[in-house]
């Protein structure tokens, strides 16, 4: 834990040498923030219909807009990830807005050899990942927040409780609730 | 999205033990790591994750665009700058240059649009308004003084030539040391007219013993002096050349002569001076016509130059 939470700071370090114009800094920084990015806008997004690279679309957007704010970023004792998620939210939230208005076309079928999964395990896979995102979306806001992040991003209790400006211990508890609320909302009942 | 009421109160007591088993799996889900008991909402969430992390890494390895304009970029865009720069500077000027021209057809000074602008900018400044229309009073009375000292008219002049040094006290500093040239300009000019005014006095004193008194026949035949050689107040030569009882006859009906104007550095009040000019003129008026043909009969260029400039 305490090298996940070095690791957070780290973070913090390489946000203010880049801000200061250290080039190999923003590399770093890029490298780290750019999967948690994509991770996040995946989970939040799916699969647009008629957009299936919109997450990665949004994400490489996030990706610029935190370089481009770079220079104004000032700590203010507020987590670099709080930063960066802040405007990946807004940025979800600015897409989903627009899908809402689009018109759905229907996609042609794929031509050609697919090295993933078969068919079935592809619509299978798919259904549990859309049944997962309809279940997240019926989640209060936070305790989505905090599955998607320890989940699909894959932070730690504590780089969550940071992101979210929570300690690490409050968000186990509202992680617990929430996957206990998942399961009354998915009807397992007294499933573990 | 439709939310649910909170499902579970938060007053509920929490069991710590399921709350470090979800942690646990949570972990194990983040750190994309096999979880055991993979099923139900965990299982759910387990495709969640494969479906995140499908085709990731080709999609990181792709290069980010460019945030920052990379330097050709950049080079291209400082051109683009400098560019518009000059463009707006030759349009500035251009315009600037035709405002003038304009203005330099219609008032005859180029300066005037930018002379309004900044005397608006400037805002009205009412000492300054007051020390520029005392400078112009002035120069208008030196001028005034430097016309009638030209014209002959000598009296008052060293008066109010001392009056208009007084008032060049009230100037500003820069306006009052021109003021002072010209006025000392002025009395120069005062005092080579006076000095022209007693030689042509003392000049007509000596014409007094006007040739004309003489009887024709003495001047012509007894003159010992050509005409053309009695100049400078001789004619009292002429006159006692002619020898024949002359003097008598020609006592000279002597008129006592008074100064015509003040020198420069008179205390008097001007008073006399212009009687004397007053006078002098008079006189010279009633025996003008004998004085003119006595000039212009024994040749004195002096004397016609000195008519000519003091009228």
């Amino acid at each position: 834990m305490s090298t996940q939470a070095e690791a957070g700071e780290e973070l913090g370090e390489l946000a203010a040498r880049a801000a200061q114009g250290d080039a190999r800094a923003t590399d770093g920084l890029l490298a780290r923030v750019r999967q948690m990015v994509h991770r996040y806008c995946r989970a939040r997004l799916g699969r647009l219909p008629g957009s299936e690279h919109a997450a990665d679309d949004v994400a490489q957007e996030v990706c610029i807009a935190v370089l481009s704010a770079l220079p104004r970023y000032r700590d203010q004792g507020r987590p670099f990830e709080a930063f960066v998620f802040g405007i990946a939210a807004h940025k979800i939230a600015d897409v989903q807005r627009a899908a809402m208005r689009l018109a759905v076309p229907t996609d042609d079928l794929p031509d050609g050899p697919d090295a993933g999964l078969g068919p079935e395990d592809e619509v299978l896979r798919a259904s549990e990942a859309r049944q997962a995102r309809d279940l997240l979306d019926r989640l209060p806001a936070h305790q989505r927040e905090i599955l998607i992040l320890r989940v699909a991003v894959g932070l730690s209790a504590e780089e969550t409780g940071s992101a979210l400006g929570m300690t690490a211990g409050a968000v186990r508890v509202a992680q617990h609730r929430a996957l206990t609320r998942l399961r009354i909302l998915a009807g397992e009942g007294g499933l573990a | 999205m439709t939310e649910i009421p909170d499902l579970v109160p938060a007053q509920q007591e929490v069991d710590l033990v399921a709350v470090q088993r979800d942690d646990q799996w949570l972990g194990q889900l983040g750190g994309r790591e096999a979880v055991t008991g993979s099923y139900g909402v965990l299982g759910l969430l387990r495709a969640l994750t494969v479906e995140v992390d499908d085709g990731l890494p080709e999609v990181l390895d792709r290069p980010l665009p460019p945030a920052r304009p990379d330097p050709a970029e950049r080079v291209t865009s400082m051109r683009r700058r400098n560019g518009t720069r000059a463009a707006v500077a030759a349009l500035l000027a251009t315009g600037l240059v035709s405002m003038s021209g304009v203005a330099a057809a219609v008032t005859g000074d180029p300066f005037s649009p930018y002379r309004q602008v900044f005397s608006a900018v400037r805002g009205h400044d009412p000492a300054a308004a007051r020390a520029t229309s005392q400078a112009a009073d002035m120069d208008e009375r030196v001028d005034a003084l430097r016309a009638s000292i030209a014209a002959g008219q000598l009296a008052h002049i060293q008066a109010k030539i001392d009056a208009l040094r007084a008032r060049a006290l009230d100037l500003p500093p820069g306006k009052r040391d021109g003021a002072a040239r010209h006025l000392d300009a002025l009395e120069r000019q005062l005092a080579r007219a006076v000095a022209r005014e007693d030689a042509r006095l003392e000049h007509r004193r000596g014409l007094d013993v006007a040739p004309t008194d003489l009887p024709k026949g003495d001047d012509q035949g007894q003159g010992t002096t050509p005409p053309g050689t009695n100049s400078g107040g001789t004619g009292k030569h002429s006159t006692t050349g002619s020898g024949s009882g002359g003097k008598s006859s020609h006592a000279p009906k002597r008129r006592t002569p008074t100064s015509p104007v003040v020198k420069p550095d008179s205390t008097s009040n001007g008073s006399s001076p212009s009687t004397a000019a007053k006078d002098s003129t008079g006189s010279s008026g009633s025996s003008g016509s004998a004085g003119t043909k006595t000039s212009t009969a024994s040749g004195d260029p002096s004397a016609a130059a000195n008519a000519d400039d003091g009228q």
